[in-house]
């Protein structure tokens, strides 16, 4: 029978196969890494359509750096993070989302330009001279790649964002391909397992034949890829890519035929049709593609698709227990069966990512029993392996 | 005169409405995964035979579900939870859920539009 091989390209030197997951998972080794990883990396925390009107706002509370954020596309149009304080005794500015002129805190009624700047002081001859331009909101160091929105909590970035991603991904997506989808559903909710599962679980498809044969039996592999090797694996210095096989094979269900009717493929079926495709998406140009798998590191998954992508990221909130936030994009529709189209791929895909999250809490628990003396990884879990001997490599940097 | 529940043309689906008509996704996806297989399935046999139909009649709207009359907007919505509803039925699951899976009600469906997307604080 035929197995199709994976195409392996990058940076495989260093990996280990065995890996002491138990270390990293203590309190102590989690304090560490809350400096020499989340500190010191750009961190993906929203898009730019999340902000999409002069004065749109909203706020994201990231629980790894305690760090309030406030996300903001100012009266120029330019987007910024400021962290979310007034600068008079530090209460938040804001706690939600929404639209405005100006921020003004409840507290003492200070007000600040959505630039940030410090416009009022109320009562202010009760305060001695207060050098407005040195009051302003605190800026956080952000950048925006294609429509994403990163942001690095070093006081010094070490690199540049495009330094950072790496030209394996930086003008790889530069065709407009992010614009073509808009947000359909966000789940968010804590898991009690330590981010380095969470990250682990959605970045192989070896788990696929066997904890997705309910929701999903046939979505990949097929009767040339059994065992449903990735037919493109990429590892760059930090982050990783790797596609997915469709099956070519796979059977439609009843509802899922009205879905593929009026609609376009998503999970658990895949359209053929890659003309809209930047060069970063399917980089293998494989005949029966389903998605790409890649991730950012540290804390950063995000599958592309035709018609349809996805991001989970992995926020620790403590050794034991992680932020989980899960936005799914799909096309943007032209007619109202477009949408119930969506739906139906959407619950389908749901499941599977609950299938996902299943095996985390029962990792955590053996894993932090001290069952097992290491893990053990396969050549289809290289993500995995490479995600080890980046976060070693971050760890033991000065 | 009192609006229609449905449009005139799915009147035979109007007993369907107040139970399964369900505008929110984290209700439609509770509502699945908490209902008896066979009810399930009595609403799976009422409403896959018509989508098409539903489906073109809809499509005879602009597209903006906030801007839809009263009855094809029940009609929107019900549509929608038989989308949800469909996968136990057509992969024939005795139950409506997966057995082993991460509970339904532990996910947390976040308000859209996504410039709304809330992470709560959490210490």
């Amino acid at each position: 029978m035929d197995q199709l091989e994976t195409k392996f390209l990058g940076h495989n030197a260093g990996l280990n196969t065995r890996i002491d997951v138990r270390s990293l998972l203590s309190a102590e080794n989690y304090a560490v890494e809350r400096e020499k990883i989340f500190r010191r990396s750009w961190l993906a925390i929203a898009h730019t359509d999340d902000v999409p009107k002069r004065g749109s706002f909203f706020v994201f509370e990231m629980p790894t750096l305690n760090a309030s954020l406030l996300v903001v596309r100012g009266q120029d149009d330019k987007i910024r993070v400021f962290h979310n304080a007034c600068r008079h005794r530090g209460n938040k500015l804001e706690r939600e989302a929404g639209c405005t002129r100006a921020f003004s805190c409840n507290f003492h009624g200070w007000v600040f330009s959505t630039e940030g700047e410090l416009k009022l002081i109320t009562d202010e001859h009760q305060f001695e001279t207060i050098d407005k331009a040195k009051y302003g909101l605190v800026p956080v160091t952000s950048e925006v790649w294609e429509n994403f929105i990163f942001v690095n909590l070093d006081e010094r970035p070490r690199e540049t964002l495009a330094e950072w991603l790496g030209e394996e991904f930086y003008g790889r997506y530069n065709n407009g391909y992010f614009d073509l989808h808009e947000n359909v559903s966000t789940y968010s909710f804590v898991l009690n397992c330590n981010w380095h599962l969470g990250v682990n679980s959605f970045t192989e498809g070896y788990h696929t034949r066997f904890l997705h044969r309910n929701t999903a039996r046939d979505y990949q592999g097929g009767k040339a890829n059994r065992e449903r090797h990735r037919p493109y694996m990429e590892l760059t210095k930090r982050h990783h890519r790797y596609s997915a096989p469709a099956n070519a094979d796979h059977q439609i269900l009843p509802m899922e035929a009205v879905a593929v009717k009026y609609g376009r493929k998503i999970l658990p079926a895949f359209d053929t049709d890659y003309s809209m495709l930047p060069s970063g998406v399917n980089p293998g140009k494989f005949e029966n593609w389903a998605f790409d798998v890649c991730s950012f590191y540290p804390n950063f998954v995000f599958i592309t698709g035709n018609h349809f992508r996805a991001e989970m990221t992995f926020w620790p909130i403590d050794e034991g227990r992680t932020l989980f936030i899960n936005r799914a994009y799909n096309y943007k529709t032209k007619n109202l069966g477009e949408r119930l189209s969506r739906d139906y791929f959407r619950s389908r895909a749901r499941d599977v990512v609950r299938e996902d999250l299943n095996t985390l809490e029962a990792q955590q628990q053996i894993i932090m029993s001290g069952a097992l003396p290491h893990i053990i990884l396969s050549k289809q879990e290289l993500a995995l392996q490479h995600h080890y001997a980046v976060t070693d490599r971050m760890l033991a940097a000065a | 005169m009192t609006e229609e529940v449905l449009p005139a043309t799915f009147a035979d689906l109007v007993p369907y409405v107040a139970e399964w008509s369900l505008e929110m996704e984290r209700d439609r996806a509770v509502k699945r995964v908490s209902t008896d297989i066979d009810e399930l399935r009595r609403f799976h046999d009422a409403l896959s035979p018509r989508m098409e139909a539903i489906i073109e009649y809809l499509n005879t709207f602009p597209n903006d579900p906030e801007a839809l009359p009263g009855p094809a907007k029940r009609l929107f919505n019900l549509a929608r939870m038989a989308m949800e509803a469909s996968a136990p039925i057509d992969l024939g699951w005795s139950t409506p859920d997966i057995e082993d899976v991460f509970p339904m009600d532990r996910i947390g469906f976040a308000r859209l539009p996504a410039g709304n997307m809330i992470a709560k604080s959490v210490r």
